[in-house]
């Protein structure tokens, strides 16, 4: 009876261990990363489809960091894990599935000084160490970091496996030259604009996925130019609007999509008795 | 020594204080506005006081009263959970809502197009069941001469945006009535 229905489950393409493996996984995964603090440093654990990204979130969160981050398109099964829920998987037979971003848990333990929320160089140098951490893992993609001024930094995918398992390198889609006509638009047209231009340059679409619209639209941007780098225009965008905001590119492989995310730039508080709130960065 | 009063900002209980009250909403209502980019509605806000004070000219901003929930989201997915909403300002009866007297705006409720379209299709793969959305709680303070008054209850104004088979829902429940779109998309 036992042999009947593994037998049965595996035709319907529900094989136990699998639907094991994606539970499991599942029950790994944390809701945000933690960042603890000891006497000289720090540590932040994350555990997710995107490790770094989630620590990296924490990381921003806790000091107040201007962090950009930019996953790399992966697209090789030893980047990617099935996802298929097992119930969906029975009623669509002959479909391809679903997939994540095959990360799991990722440590990293840092020296920190009081500073750390203010010195740009001790951000960069804790970012360097962080992403170092991350490319010496088993967790996937490479990634570099890029100082874009003014102590904000960007996390981007320089490297993912191709089918082989070799190390494939990628450009962040980011450094795209792209020409956009000068002009003064709200900053949500021009991030439009700025999202259509990348996605026919590349070939890949870009597409907004969360935007705090309110603050775009009442912000007036003039940018524009020929050949110039998305991220770039991307900066210049940002830097006129009324928020502070930093952006996660994030890649579904499945739609063969990014993402494009605005996140407010927050940063944690804590009270006399250490309870912690997060604010706004304004 | 402090005086605190009820709804107004703090100043010196001194003799010969020049007071600068701060006088602070009492109601809030809301209204839809409009659809924008096809699957997010604006709302347009009203607020006042018994004493029909005048707000104009005063800053609005919002900050989160409690986290944010996620029914869309899973680990992988290519937008970030909803956390909370952004951290906005506005100034009443200026930006989009220049000539009207106490309202602010627009508050913008839902989820892209591009997020509709994509947890339509993977949300149900990944074994999330539609329809699923994003709830927000959100505070609201108004600027003063000393420091900033929220005039939100506790709890906040809640705010939800539902992604249904064949159209999405964006909700805005405010301290004295709520209103609601459902855009067909």
């Amino acid at each position: 009876m036992r042999f009947l229905i593994v037998a049965l489950m595996t035709m319907f393409g529900l094989h136990p261990q699998a639907q094991n493996d994606i539970q499991a996984r599942h029950s790994r995964y944390m809701d945000r990363a933690e960042v603890r603090h000891l006497d000289n440093s720090a540590t932040v654990t994350a555990n997710s489809a995107r490790p770094l990204a989630q620590a990296v979130t924490a990381l921003s969160k806790e000091y107040g960091w201007a962090i950009d981050f930019e996953d790399p398109p992966y697209y090789s099964k030893y980047d990617l894990v099935d996802d298929t829920d097992a119930k969906w998987r029975a009623a669509h037979p002959r479909e391809k599935g679903v997939t994540v971003i095959a990360g799991d848990t990722f440590q990293n333990q840092f020296p920190v000084t009081s500073s750390a929320g203010s010195s740009p160089a001790e951000e960069e140098h804790i970012l360097d160490t962080l992403v170092s951490d991350y490319n010496a893992s088993t967790n996937p993609g490479r990634f570099s970091v890029i100082n874009e001024g003014e102590g904000r930094f960007a996390i981007v995918g320089t490297h993912v496996k191709d089918e082989r398992g070799q190390d494939q390198a990628v450009t962040p889609i980011l450094d795209t030259p792209i020409s956009i006509p000068a002009g003064t638009r709200n900053a949500n047209t021009t991030i439009e604009t700025i999202l259509n231009a990348l996605t026919a340059k590349s070939h890949t679409k870009v597409a907004p996925f969360t935007l705090p619209q309110g603050a775009l639209a009442q912000s007036q941007v003039t940018v524009g130019g020929q050949n110039i780098p998305a991220r770039v225009l991307l900066l210049q965008t940002l830097s006129a609007t009324k928020m502070k905001l930093c952006w996660h590119l994030y890649y579904d492989n499945d739609v063969q999509m990014y993402g494009f995310n605005l996140l407010p730039l927050m940063k944690a508080k804590y009270d006399a008795s250490g309870n912690r709130t997060t604010d706004f960065v304004r | 020594m402090q005086v605190y009063v009820p709804g107004y900002c703090s100043f010196p209980a001194q003799s010969q204080v020049t007071v600068q009250s701060c006088v602070t909403p009492a109601t809030e209502t809301t209204a839809v506005e409009a659809t924008v980019f096809t699957t997010e509605t604006t709302f347009n806000q009203t607020i006042g006081d018994s004493a029909n004070d005048s707000f104009n000219g005063s800053t609005v901003t919002e900050g989160n009263a409690a986290p944010g929930q996620d029914t869309c989201w899973f680990s992988g997915s290519a937008g970030p959970r909803y956390t909370g909403v952004t951290g906005g300002s506005w100034t009443v009866a200026g930006g989009q809502v220049v000539g009207q007297p106490n309202h602010w705006g627009f508050d913008y409720v839902g989820w892209t197009q591009t997020a509709v379209d994509y947890y339509r299709v993977q949300d149900p793969a990944h074994g999330i069941a539609l329809p699923c959305g994003f709830t927000g709680y959100q505070s609201l303070t108004k600027s003063c001469p000393s420091g900033t008054v929220t005039y939100t209850p506790s709890v906040g104004n809640k705010l939800t945006a539902q992604i249904e088979q064949t159209a999405v829902v964006n909700c805005r429940y405010d301290m004295n009535n709520s209103a609601c779109q459902t855009i067909t998309y």
